[in-house]
């Protein structure tokens, strides 16, 4: 540092030097604002994501045809000779031929927070005085991950061994101007696919969000 | 003095043009710029139990009837059509035992396999499972046959999810009394004989 200064010294006139630091400040203050992405004093974009989010429980209607918790299958007649010993010749079911019930294996749920009402996963808000160069819609991209690291999956909250297979089904941003700020709002549709779920239950994970600013 | 102060500047431009290319880091963070975070959820399901169930047991008793050779029987006829020097003639106590003949059983211990499934969710994996009888009396005119003592093969079955591939299938048991069974027939009952009970636990 000290030889650098020394070159500085030798090299430059007092004239120079004075133009020097002045460009310099006038660069700073150009750029000043362009580096407040997110933690700037003064407040130009603020960007929050939800903590958490706690879906709509699943209900037997998003399976089903009906809303019952309990659900019986009448199998017919079932027939048989019996020897005089007692033993009966046939045997009943069999996994295939059982009758399916349910109509399907998933349901969705967008990523509003049953809790707060906000229907949003992320916000991004711009003073509306700020330069219209500095905001621009942001695009974003979210990945699912569960408590022992896999990817795509909420698990049990006491059996890992039963999960859900989680997957985006649609993505949504919204505009909204207002109070003097420009506002964006992004969220999810998520669908669970419950065939591989063991338990009754909370099933927890978390979702990456990651916001570009292009 | 004058070397003061010409130094002081130089370290003052010098400090801030090393300090400038900060402020185009940040320049550059506007385009392509990324901000990620991390939200928790969480989703709920139900307890859900899907009984299967055989609404209608039909069973036959296999069929018995057979011949049995007694073997030769000699009688020697006088004159006077009295019978005389007979041997082979029947008696119960003399019968052979058909090699199909129930001897003299009443009771039989009696299990429909494979006659429920169950599947779904609960908060343990597994469900209850009750039997109840209800009526328990075949009839056949005056004839009947009596059934008792229902069980079932697993009373806490693993429910392992919604799958039907993966349902557990169990078995009914019971005693059945056919020392009222005068006659041939279907004996029939009102109502149903049994009936099943699943809950999640």
């Amino acid at each position: 540092m000290a030889e650098m200064i020394h070159v500085f010294f030798r090299r430059f006139s007092k004239e120079n030097l004075l133009l020097l630091l002045g460009y310099t400040v006038v660069v700073f203050i150009v750029l000043l604002p362009a580096n407040c992405i997110g933690d700037d004093d003064d407040d130009d974009i603020r960007i929050t994501f939800m903590d958490e989010i706690v879906f709509d429980p699943m209900r037997p209607r998003n399976v089903f045809g009906n809303n019952q918790n309990a659900q019986t299958a009448d199998e017919g007649i079932f027939s048989s000779d019996v020897s005089w010993d007692g033993t009966v010749t046939e045997t009943g079911l069999v996994p295939g031929d059982l009758q399916k019930v349910y109509e399907k294996l998933t349901f969705r749920r967008w990523t509003n927070n049953n809790n707060s009402d906000q229907p949003w996963l992320w916000e991004v808000v711009y003073e509306e005085d700020d330069d219209d160069e500095y905001q621009s819609q942001p695009s974003f991209e979210v990945s699912i991950v569960d408590a022992y690291g896999n990817n795509g999956k909420l698990s049990h909250d006491s059996d890992h061994a039963s999960w859900l297979n989680v997957s985006v089904r649609k993505k949504k941003v919204e505009k909204k101007n207002g109070n003097d700020k420009l506002i964006f709002r992004g969220r999810v549709r998520l669908e669970f696919d419950i065939s591989n779920a063991r338990r009754s239950g909370t099933y927890r994970g978390t979702i990456c969000t990651t916001l570009t600013f292009l | 003095m004058k070397q003061k102060l010409k130094k002081t500047l130089a370290i003052l431009a010098l400090g801030a043009l090393l300090t400038a290319p900060l402020s185009k880091t940040g320049n550059a963070a506007v385009e392509g710029v990324t901000a990620s975070g991390n939200t928790d959820i969480s989703v709920t399901l139900p307890p859900i139990i899907i009984l299967h169930y055989i609404s209608e047991v039909s069973l036959s008793f296999t069929d018995i009837s057979t011949s049995v050779d007694e073997g030769a029987g000699s009688w020697d006829i006088a004159w006077t059509d009295a019978a005389s020097n007979v041997s082979g003639e029947l008696t119960s106590a003399l019968l052979d035992d058909a090699t199909t003949e129930p001897d003299g059983k009443t009771t039989f211990n009696i299990t429909l396999p494979n006659v429920w499934a169950v599947r779904g969710y609960s908060s343990s994996g597994t469900a209850s499972l009750l039997i109840e009888e209800g009526n328990t009396t075949l009839e056949n005119g005056q004839s009947e046959i009596v059934l008792s003592d229902f069980s079932v093969s697993d009373d806490e079955p693993e429910l392992n999810g919604l799958a039907k591939g993966n349902a557990t299938i169990g078995s009914v048991s019971f005693v059945m009394d056919i020392i009222g069974a005068g006659i041939s027939g279907t004996y029939e009952a009102e109502g149903a004989e049994y009936t099943l009970t699943a809950s999640a636990i």
